[in-house]
């Protein structure tokens, strides 16, 4: 699948996770990604050493959140016990709508971080390089030239410790991790010396200063300011111009952006495929989101933002919205082909 | 009820949003600034170290919130100065994501701290130079000991800072969390409350880490990259001329 259809699906999943406090809807959503994560465990394409165990940690944020949140939050009807004595924060009422809506933020949470656990299974660190805007090329390119020279770093790190400890060097003490540390930074920084002239000796000169305008500060910096000036503004109005003005200061940034992008000259040495399936999964994701997000006279808006406070009823389940959830498994099901 | 839902939902992605155009912003003006051939190297191999010391970090946890990475970040940033000290930071934390699949919400957040923790790093420099006058009969390294107060800060600071990120993501009807329409003071007072409570001991973690790697390492560490700063103190000068007719043909003959 294509970088940009991930990114499609990333949103989908998280706009559908803001857009509801249902705890049906989002243990659903909870369920859905963790088929995904184990569908797509074969495909992952990070070292599975770095994983940390999936269950333990979503259970572990669940119970947490739900805990803190009962203990610190007194509102509510519903007592279910109370704690006595006057500690600062804890003591007051336990209520049934603060372990509720708690177990709804530990359920909100595992679910962006597994979202986000798929996203990085799913694409490779140089995919995710290459969705870089060109705008930003140096940096691409410092990133690049840390990921490829970090195995020899490793490797180098390894032969030090290896050197040394022959030399009769052990690690006792914080002090003696400076016989490891010091040579692997003095030869990184002779190895970036090497690396620069070698860089320039090919030709790689670069320039950015003519891409140093005042007109590019301004329109950057001041699409910037009408962003932050917008959304200051809704916060405190809760007026939804202010909330146009801050999209419009997003869209100017974005647009240059994506326009000093174009004036960048490159060339593309592996261009990524997209196929149909790209384009049907987006247009499929995009449309769930929509029923999410947008006001659709068949899908009840109220189901969907529940709010257990101040008294805790029993939530309704939206069958439609359900069905079409699973339609963020199918990223799970398209058979991984070589998009490169 | 229904409008206060859909704001404070709303809220922890304009967040996320306005912190990623800000570190968008400051990376875009750095680079047109000061990044040439040399530099890019140079940070693409200092970022890889600090990265490695991050995959260090996640293979052999150390207690609470210890981190070995942030060491370098204020090194980098006190003999570098305030874009590179940005810089690293800001690198080092999306190359280490990148490697251990820790990209998220979270990182637009951690990159920009970061890069404040390099940033802000160079502004102790006077300070040090007003200690250096008045322990000058002193026998310790006043250098030293200055970044590893700096450091100390920036331990607790960085966590306090990050918490943000989460913290409008768990909104909820308690004395602890945001709501839309709280005043400022209610607001920090809340914030403060809230860091106490969750996080103050993680971090304190991390403060004492910086400290110790200041202490150690801060001296030979403040030295090499000194050197180093000089020896990359050059410039290439590539002069473009018409090439030499007779050089040509010397080389086409050998």
């Amino acid at each position: 699948m294509h970088s940009i259809t991930w990114v499609i699906w990333l949103i989908s999943i998280l706009g559908a996770l803001s857009s509801t406090r249902n705890p049906f809807h989002l243990l659903l959503i909870l369920l859905i990604l963790i088929i995904m994560i184990k569908l797509n465990e074969k495909n992952s394409a990070i070292d599975n050493s770095f994983q940390v165990s999936l269950f333990p940690l979503i259970l572990i944020l669940i119970f947490s959140t739900t805990l803190f949140n009962a203990l610190v939050s007194h509102n509510g009807e519903t007592m279910v016990t109370s704690i006595p004595g006057n500690i600062w924060l804890f003591s007051g009422p336990i209520t049934l709508e603060a372990i509720l809506y708690g177990f709804s933020n530990g359920v909100i949470l595992s679910s962006i971080l597994l979202a986000f656990m798929i996203f990085n299974q799913s694409l490779s660190a140089k995919s995710i390089i290459r969705m870089i805007p060109r705008a930003f090329f140096p940096l691409a390119l410092m990133i690049s030239i840390a990921m490829n020279f970090l195995p020899s770093i490793k490797r180098r790190l390894e032969e030090i410790r290896q050197v040394q400890a022959i030399r009769g060097h052990q690690l006792r003490h914080l002090t003696d991790y400076a016989s490891l540390f010091l040579p692997l930074l003095t030869d990184g920084l002779e190895r970036s010396i090497w690396l620069a002239e070698a860089m320039t000796a090919r030709g790689f000169v670069f320039n950015m200063a003519q891409q140093q305008s005042k007109k590019n500060q301004f329109v950057i910096i001041g699409g910037l300011l009408v962003f932050m000036s917008g959304w200051f503004l809704q916060l405190k109005n809760k007026n939804g111009y202010a909330l146009g003005l801050s999209y419009a200061g997003l869209m100017v940034v974005l647009f240059w952006f994506w326009w000093i992008s174009r004036k960048i000259p490159h060339s593309n040495y592996k261009r990524e495929k997209w196929y149909t399936s790209d384009s049907i999964i987006s247009i499929i994701e995009i449309l769930i989101l929509g029923f999410y997000i947008l006001p659709i006279s068949f899908i009840d808006r109220q189901i969907l933002l529940y709010n257990p406070y101040p008294r805790v009823t029993l939530p309704n389940f939206d069958m439609m919205i359900g069905v079409l959830s699973l339609a963020f498994l199918i990223p799970g099901f398209i058979k991984k082909k070589d998009s490169i | 009820m229904g409008y206060a839902n859909i704001r404070s939902s709303e809220t922890p992605w304009m967040v996320v949003l306005a912190i990623s155009l800000c570190v968008l912003v400051i990376i875009y003006e750095i680079q047109t600034q000061s990044v040439n051939t040399c530099i890019i190297a140079f940070m693409g191999m200092l970022v890889a170290i600090n990265s490695s010391l991050r995959f260090l970090e996640t293979a052999i946890p150390g207690p609470g919130g210890f981190s070995p990475i942030f060491f370098l970040i204020i090194m980098v940033g006190y003999v570098f100065g305030c874009n590179f000290g940005f810089l690293m930071g800001a690198l080092t934390l999306i190359v280490s994501a990148l490697i251990t699949g820790g990209v998220g919400p979270w990182l637009p957040g951690q990159m920009f701290t970061a890069g404040w923790v390099g940033m802000s790093a160079p502004l102790i420099k006077p300070i040090i130079s007003s200690l250096k006058m008045l322990f000058s009969k002193w026998n310790f390294n006043v250098e030293v000991a200055s970044l590893a107060v700096f450091g100390a800060i920036w331990g607790l600071l960085f966590g306090a800072i990050m918490n943000l990120w989460s913290w409008p993501f768990i909104s909820g009807p308690s004395n602890l969390y945001w709501a839309p329409g709280t005043g400022t003071t209610d607001t920090l007072y809340r914030y403060l409350t809230y860091y106490i409570m969750t996080s103050l001991t993680w971090d304190f973690c991390r403060s004492i880490g910086n400290i110790l790697l200041l202490l150690v390492f801060g001296a030979p560490v403040i030295k090499i990259l000194n050197r180093f700063k000089n020896r990359f103190s050059f410039t290439y000068n590539v002069e473009m001329t018409s090439p030499n007719p007779n050089l040509i043909h010397t080389v086409r003959k050998t």
